[in-house]
């Protein structure tokens, strides 16, 4: 079971309905993440639960302390009561 | 014929344990496998070149396999369970074939090969210009990404290279074979199993 936080930074929605979400992972020196539950917490309140499936691996040519997750689960931040950033991903406990 | 099958299967393998790194380090019963079935994939080697050399070597040691079943059977389990590099080079070597002939370095990816790593189970998204997948790479500086549970979802740039494509579609290989578990989730190692398995088999691959 991986134990994290994602500050979210910026979201992503791709052509084949998945949703990408990048930004800093608390714990930095997690491995690459799974699949699980997570939720989106927004101001302490949890908004929503999506499932992961798990951490994006890109094959970068510069160093960055970003990291990407990804659901397959249709999300739409304006419904839940999000931006494009500025809130958590934790992974259920 | 299970026997060619096996010899196949087990041929993958003594090129990495002969050529490869540190085969004396990952135990004998992997070593012993990985040298044994070597003959066969040096004959699929030389075939890429001498198909008639090919053909006979693969058939005599067909006959040759399935005359000593107690001899090759055995090796090419212990080659399946520790022979890592074995199904990875499969895959590899399947999309190959499927995908004809490779180039040479910077190569880009033929549309027959991105044909084949979809066939395989992969889906491709292009990172046309403005789009969110394009946006993203641009994020991280990145030329290609894969995703999903099962790292099956692959984002590509326009006119991506050989490389790119094959690299993204080897990682869900990786995946599938257990290698991202044995390497506990390090994207480092996991960059680095993959680009050694390349490095190794740049001429295979058409990459070099």
């Amino acid at each position: 079971m991986q134990i994290f936080r994602m500050s979210v930074e910026d979201i992503f929605q791709l052509a084949d309905g998945k949703t990408a979400f990048t930004g800093k992972i608390d714990p930095p020196e997690l491995a690459l993440i799974g699949p699980c539950d997570c939720e989106i917490v927004l101001n302490n309140k949890v908004k929503a639960s999506i499932r992961i499936d798990g951490e994006m691996i890109l094959e970068k040519t510069e160093k960055n302390a970003c990291r990407a997750i990804s659901t397959s689960q249709p999300i739409d931040p304006a419904r839940i009561g999000v931006g494009r950033g500025g809130f958590t991903i934790r992974s259920k406990a | 014929m299970w026997a060619r099958k096996a010899f196949t299967v087990s041929g993958q393998a003594l090129y990495g344990g002969v050529w490869g790194p540190d085969a004396s380090s990952t135990g004998w019963l992997r070593t012993i496998a990985r040298y044994a079935t070597g003959i066969g994939y040096a004959a699929l080697y030389a075939g890429k070149t001498m198909p008639s050399l090919y053909a006979n070597a693969a058939s005599q040691a067909s006959d040759w396999a399935n005359s000593h079943p107690l001899v090759v059977f055995p090796v090419a389990v212990a080659a399946a369970l520790h022979g890592d590099s074995g199904p990875l080079e499969e895959d590899a070597a399947v999309l190959e074939n499927e995908a004809g002939e490779l180039g040479g370095a910077g190569a880009r990816a033929t549309t027959e090969l991105l044909e084949a790593i979809q066939a395989h189970g992969r889906t491709i998204i292009t990172a046309v210009k403005g789009s969110e997948a394009e946006r993203l790479l641009d994020k991280f500086g990145a030329e290609a990404s894969v995703s999903g549970e099962n790292h099956l979802n692959v984002i590509l740039r326009p006119n991506p290279s050989k490389a790119a494509a094959l690299e993204e579609f080897l990682h869900g290989t990786q995946w599938r074979l257990g290698v991202m578990s044995r390497l506990q989730g390090d994207v480092t190692a996991i960059e680095q199993h993959v680009a050694d398995f390349m490095a190794r088999h740049g001429s295979l691959l058409g990459l070099e």
